[in-house]
């Protein structure tokens, strides 16, 4: 099958001019991670340090109840804050965009409540999904990390030394290829439980074949947008220098900073996909 | 939309400025105000030379305000200590002696701080070049405060300033002294952290007397009297120090190694110790 990426992206940034809608969902998703990093950012300070500060400290350890050190860990209490806001409500509220991209896309009434209440019946589908597709990420960031400790160290020993600022660039981008690899394979799960009413795990395995059949075209649509994530992931892998070099609470800036680009990446990202998706299913 | 985004932002804005009044204040603000201070302290330190006033002056500022605004905050006592040891690497020595008087005021019940202030004092004099003064302060800190972290140290630091300025005979005198007063301490604090502390330096004195024989058998009783990771980690260069490069005995450092060996579960020590015993055994053959 020909497919242009060019004219997927034309009509995916049309519908999202034109539809302001289909951001409600990634707003909310925003929302509550703004919500978890201000609580987070609060976390070393009266009174949320009652809560906060023993596990803390009995997690991470007293110096990152006390400043600079709480700004230094706030991106990582972020990133677990996020997996469950994702677990929790962002699967289904990409579910809920995605439905209204649909309705668009086929001309049919986007009636939010209708929606709404429509993907909440699916709820638990989409806790599932998002249960498998962070474990799936978190199994595979440790493995490869494992595999690149291993494979740098032979390096080292070897060939020549690599230095941990080569070193930490590298795990960055390892880490980025991972989600980028996940997303090929599992993102289409949320679209095709949508315009296809399928059931979890036939969705999953639908969602993998369409990303072995389609693998450059789909590799093209999930990287393309997502490779504006790098200079946010490089400047949280050198956090500590840039904090040293600027000021601690910069930290908090450049999580917020991810969590506003995330409305727009993450949005053309998934509609894009549902596009592919959409014009597949035209196209049989 | 336009709505729903200033609703959330609203709610967003009024739940930031909520914590930030409730957290306003206490520990929090005072480590920020010491932070930023620090910073600037260590700029300055790097090339004190050419630190334009204004910066120099920004520091003080800062620390002052820590002490008058947070005088009951935890950090404000490395506030204390900061402003002291900033007045004396910037050679302002009367204001450091005041400063140094406040701290003995403020923690006239701590310890630590007190030996601190009684240092620094010492200190003062002796960047002024006026060592019989520095002694008299470091000799009352070692008298009156012997199990702070500066004053186990003071007799090996006055053998070591005579030995500074080439005064053998002094230093000499003064590293005996120590011999004793780190024997009398191991003895009282056997088996404690403090004892174990006595005994290290004991060693650090003997191996400046260069008297390694006694050093290596102080270097032997620590080890066998404080058997743990953390003192074999901070003792074992001391093994090849002693008896491989200035006694020669490498068949002692072999023992010794063997001996670490029994009581560690660390691999990659373990295999550090067994490469070092191979090294030496091939050597000796």
């Amino acid at each position: 099958m020909r497919y242009s990426i060019k004219s997927n992206w034309s009509s995916t940034f049309e519908s999202l001019s034109k539809n302001s809608v289909l951001f409600t969902p990634f707003i909310i998703i925003a929302f509550l991670e703004c919500l978890a990093l201000e609580l987070f950012f609060f976390s070393a300070r009266t009174p949320l340090v009652l809560l906060f500060g023993p596990i803390i400290k009995k997690i991470f350890g007293e110096q990152f109840l006390h400043y600079p050190g709480n700004l230094v860990l706030l991106p990582r209490l972020f990133y677990y804050g996020q997996i469950v806001i994702y677990i929790l409500a962002g699967a289904f509220l990409t579910a809920i965009a995605v439905k209204i991209f649909v309705n668009i896309r086929t001309g049919h009434p986007v009636i939010l409540k209708a929606i709404i209440k429509g993907a909440g019946r699916r709820y638990l589908t989409f806790v599932g999904y998002g249960l498998i597709y962070i474990a799936l990420i978190f199994i595979l960031e440790r493995g490869e990390g494992f595999a690149f400790l291993k494979f740098t160290r032979l390096i080292s020993r070897h060939l020549f030394k690599i230095s941990p600022q080569i070193y930490s660039i590298g795990a960055a981008k390892l880490l980025f290829f991972t989600f980028v690899i996940v997303q090929i394979f599992l993102a289409l799960t949320i679209p095709i439980v949508i315009t296809e009413k399928k059931a979890l795990f036939k969705a999953i395995l639908g969602s993998i074949s369409i990303g072995m059949r389609h693998f450059l075209k789909v590799f093209c649509l999930v990287l393309v947008p997502l490779l504006l994530y790098l200079p946010l992931i490089f400047m949280k892998t050198f956090l500590v220098a840039i904090i040293d070099k600027t000021f601690p609470d910069i930290s908090l800036y450049i999580t917020f900073l991810g969590i506003v680009a995330a409305i727009f990446i993450d949005c053309f990202v998934m509609m894009s996909l549902t596009q592919f998706l959409l014009d597949t299913k035209k196209a049989k | 939309m336009k709505k729903l985004i200033i609703i959330l932002a609203l709610i967003l804005i009024a739940i930031y400025a909520g914590l930030s009044i409730l957290g306003s204040g206490g520990e929090y603000a005072a480590e920020k105000i010491f932070h930023g201070a620090m910073k600037k302290a260590y700029k300055i330190a790097a090339n004190p030379d050419v630190a334009p006033p204004a910066q120099l002056a920004s520091v003080e500022r800062e620390l002052k305000l820590l002490l008058k605004k947070y005088p009951n905050a935890n950090i404000t006592k490395f506030g204390h200590i900061a402003l002291l040891e900033f007045y004396v690497n910037n050679k302002k020595y009367n204001e450091a002696m005041d400063a140094a008087e406040d701290i003995s005021r403020k923690y006239s019940s701590d310890a630590g701080m007190l030996s601190t202030s009684q240092f620094s004092r010492g200190l003062i004099y002796e960047k002024q070049n006026r060592w019989n003064e520095a002694l008299e302060k470091y000799k009352i800190l070692e008298e009156k405060y012997p199990t702070t972290r500066l004053g186990i140290q003071m007799p090996l630091y006055v053998g070591r300033y005579y030995d500074s300025k080439g005064n053998d005979k002094e230093a000499r005198e003064a590293y005996r002294e120590a011999v004793t007063f780190y024997a009398k301490m191991e003895s009282e604090y056997s088996g404690k952290m403090l004892g174990y502390t006595a005994s290290v330096l004991s060693i650090q004195t003997h191996l400046s007397l260069k008297d390694y024989g006694a050093a290596g058998k102080a270097l032997e009783y620590t080890l066998n009297k404080y058997p743990s990771f953390a003192s074999f980690m901070q003792l074992l260069p001391l093994v090849e120090n002693i008896y491989i490069e200035n006694l020669n005995m490498p068949q002692k450092a072999v023992e010794l190694y063997k001996y670490v060996q029994s009581k560690i579960k660390d691999r990659r020590i373990l295999k550090f110790l067994e490469q070092k015993i191979k090294a030496l055994e091939i050597k000796n053959k």
